[in-house]
């Protein structure tokens, strides 16, 4: 309550100053705005601040930029190569993560980068169907996206 | 200058979204052509992205927060699309092609909906 007093009166005086003119209205108003913003921020519970995880945000783009490239590569050559007969398959795929959000973006990039389509999550959320067009070993199929995507994921969205 | 690189991109993504149909011809079974297709729209699609992105910023002088909206749609559906065309697929027992090494969804009902 007196935190967000002080912070509202605080926006009141750095709208006065933005304005530069001390004067009623603009105090009135910059307060008037103040309350708006602070009734706007009050949806947000404390300490589920997404700034706190962007760092892991920016990661995980980064690392889906890396292996959307390397995944496109590879589609390529498989299309383009004289044997287009490759050793495909669905793999189950254990899901670490749980809530909706991280499943959701999970399966998401899992199907972004060409090679890898997931097709199903089972109904009790533990495993996900994953069709892959190179399946030299399943476990390395699990195993890749555990190290690239799923690690980050959890960091970031449970 | 710049139509040289608009150019570069064009014509990267245009290969890109050839060899997706190359692929979506050649590929063995529904579910190997759905990989080919997810190419065009992931690098063909950024590809494409990048030269309107170049050629905007220098025409306008603005950059064109526009083409990364687009971008992030094209990202959205892309998967979705692809997701449901394979699920679809399997479930109406459309089966994979006999060089398919493991299928883990053979002892796998879908639940009713």
């Amino acid at each position: 309550m007196g935190a967000s007093l002080i912070f509202n009166l605080l926006v009141a005086l750095v709208w006065v100053f933005l304005k530069g003119e001390f004067n009623l209205v603009n105090l009135v108003w910059g307060y008037i705005l103040g309350a708006g913003i602070l009734f706007l921020f009050s949806q947000i519970p404390p300490g589920k601040v997404y700034t706190k995880k962007i760092l892991g945000f920016i990661g995980l783009a980064m690392v889906f930029l890396v292996e959307l490239y390397k995944a496109n590569l590879s589609v390529l050559k498989v299309v383009l190569s004289g044997n287009t007969k490759p050793p495909s398959g669905i793999v189950a795929y254990p899901l670490e993560v749980k809530s909706d959000w991280g499943i959701t973006v999970l399966a998401n990039l899992i199907t972004l980068t060409p090679g890898t389509i997931s097709m199903e999550v089972a109904p009790d959320r533990k495993t996900l169907y994953i069709h892959a067009l190179e399946v030299d070993d399943p476990q390395d199929v699990v195993a890749g996206i555990k190290e690239s995507f799923e690690k980050r994921v959890l960091e970031v969205f449970e | 200058m710049s139509e040289i690189i608009v150019s570069i991109f064009i014509l990267l993504g245009l290969l890109m979204m050839l060899a997706a149909a190359v692929g979506v011809l050649r590929l063995p079974d529904a579910y190997c052509r759905a990989h080919a297709s997810g190419m065009s729209s992931t690098f063909g699609a950024m590809f494409f992205m990048v030269a309107a992105l170049v050629y905007f910023t220098v025409q306008t002088g603005t950059f064109p927060f526009k083409l990364l909206a687009i971008a992030l749609f094209i990202f959205f559906t892309g998967p979705i699309g692809a997701h449901m065309l394979t699920r679809a697929a399997y479930f109406t027992g459309i089966k994979p092609w006999e060089g398919t090494v493991v299928d883990d969804l053979k002892d796998y009902t879908p639940p009713k909906r």
